[in-house]
């Protein structure tokens, strides 16, 4: 709480830019000054997600099993437009596990990386990441790719797991970085 | 003979002085520009001002000129990292002539609009405008610039 309104208005006018447009005088020659001001909000976008389906052979269940999406995140946040990465499964607790609509479930683990290929950093669902970098200057990444997610399953828990099929869904919520 | 050329003589020092109105201008209204676009809906930036040209001694236009502010060109400088985010101008005299300049310098010379602000004195409309583009490849924060605009008879 403010103690005093005469406190507010000190607190306000030293927020406020020092900008002042200046006026031209009557002569042969009249100049002014405009000042311009732009504040660019922080923003970041991940685009390009793409689902991952996988068939394993019977012979594949030996190792693990897995693939990675690459995608395009951007951020406008410091110099090195630094984002993190909050994932999460829609299993129980957010938990990252593909369910077969029943009652079986196999759990799955997430890595992430800032570049395309995927592998990366090990992600915990609900957590938000360790920084990461983007180079893109454009939402789209100039048409390109710059970072990638990957799922993998383990042969222990596909081993376990009855045949059928399973699906599930993994969201990742990218947010500003600390510049 | 000789009181005709007196005459003559006469009548040319009377027209030397005769007092001539001097050309005078003035650039008035001027304000400063301030934008803070939402993240969600980033787009093209454009900052419109109504100014007010004032132009004296009969004449009926004025020319412009427009230069970034401590010679920088036309940029805006981000606070933080001092880096550059490119803006262009456009100048509407109101009287049927805008012109776009992305490099500081002279614009023209514009006629005077009839929309009058005070006396002798008309208006015109300076505009700011930034790429959506050089704001998506531009960081996060403050990003300040200015413009000196000068006014002189044509």
């Amino acid at each position: 709480m403010l103690r005093s309104p005469l406190l507010a208005l000190a607190l306000a006018l030293a927020a406020a830019p020092a900008m002042a447009a200046t006026q031209g005088d009557l002569d042969a020659t009249s100049t002014g000054t405009a000042e311009i001001d732009l504040d660019v909000p922080e923003a970041v976008q991940i685009t390009d997600m793409a689902d991952i389906t996988l068939t394993p052979a019977a012979a594949d269940l030996t190792a693990d099993v897995g693939d990675s999406v690459d995608v395009c995140v951007y951020s406008n946040v410091g110099e090195d437009r630094v984002y993190t990465v909050t994932a999460s499964g829609d299993g129980t607790a957010s938990a990252f596990t593909v369910s077969d609509g029943a009652t079986t479930t196999i759990a799955y683990t997430v890595e992430f990386n800032d570049s395309v290929g995927g592998g990366g950093t090990a992600l915990t669902t609900t957590v938000e990441s360790a920084e990461f970098e983007s180079d893109a200057t454009a939402y789209d990444c100039g048409g390109g790719l710059n970072a990638s997610f990957e799922v993998t399953f383990t042969p222990a828990v596909l081993q376990a797991a009855y045949a059928g099929s399973y699906n599930g869904t993994l969201t990742l919520l990218v947010s500003p970085g600390t510049p | 003979m000789a009181l005709a050329r007196g005459v003559v003589c006469a009548l040319a020092l009377a027209v030397g002085t005769i007092p001539m109105a001097r050309a005078e201008v003035q650039i008035l209204d001027l304000s400063d520009f301030s934008a803070g676009p939402a993240a969600g809906a980033l787009s093209d930036v454009v900052l419109q001002d109504e100014v007010c040209v004032r132009v004296t001694g009969g004449q009926d236009s004025y020319r412009l000129r427009i230069d970034g502010q401590d010679g920088q060109g036309f940029t805006l400088t981000h606070t933080a990292s001092g880096t550059s985010l490119p803006f262009s101008i456009v100048w509407d005299s109101l009287a049927g002539a805008s012109r776009a300049r992305s490099a500081p310098g002279e614009v023209g010379v514009f006629a005077v609009s009839d929309d009058s602000c005070a006396a002798d004195a008309w208006r015109a409309v300076l505009e700011i405008r930034i790429a959506r583009e050089a704001i998506v490849a531009g960081l996060a924060g403050d990003y300040r610039g200015g413009l000196l605009i000068e006014i002189s008879s044509p």
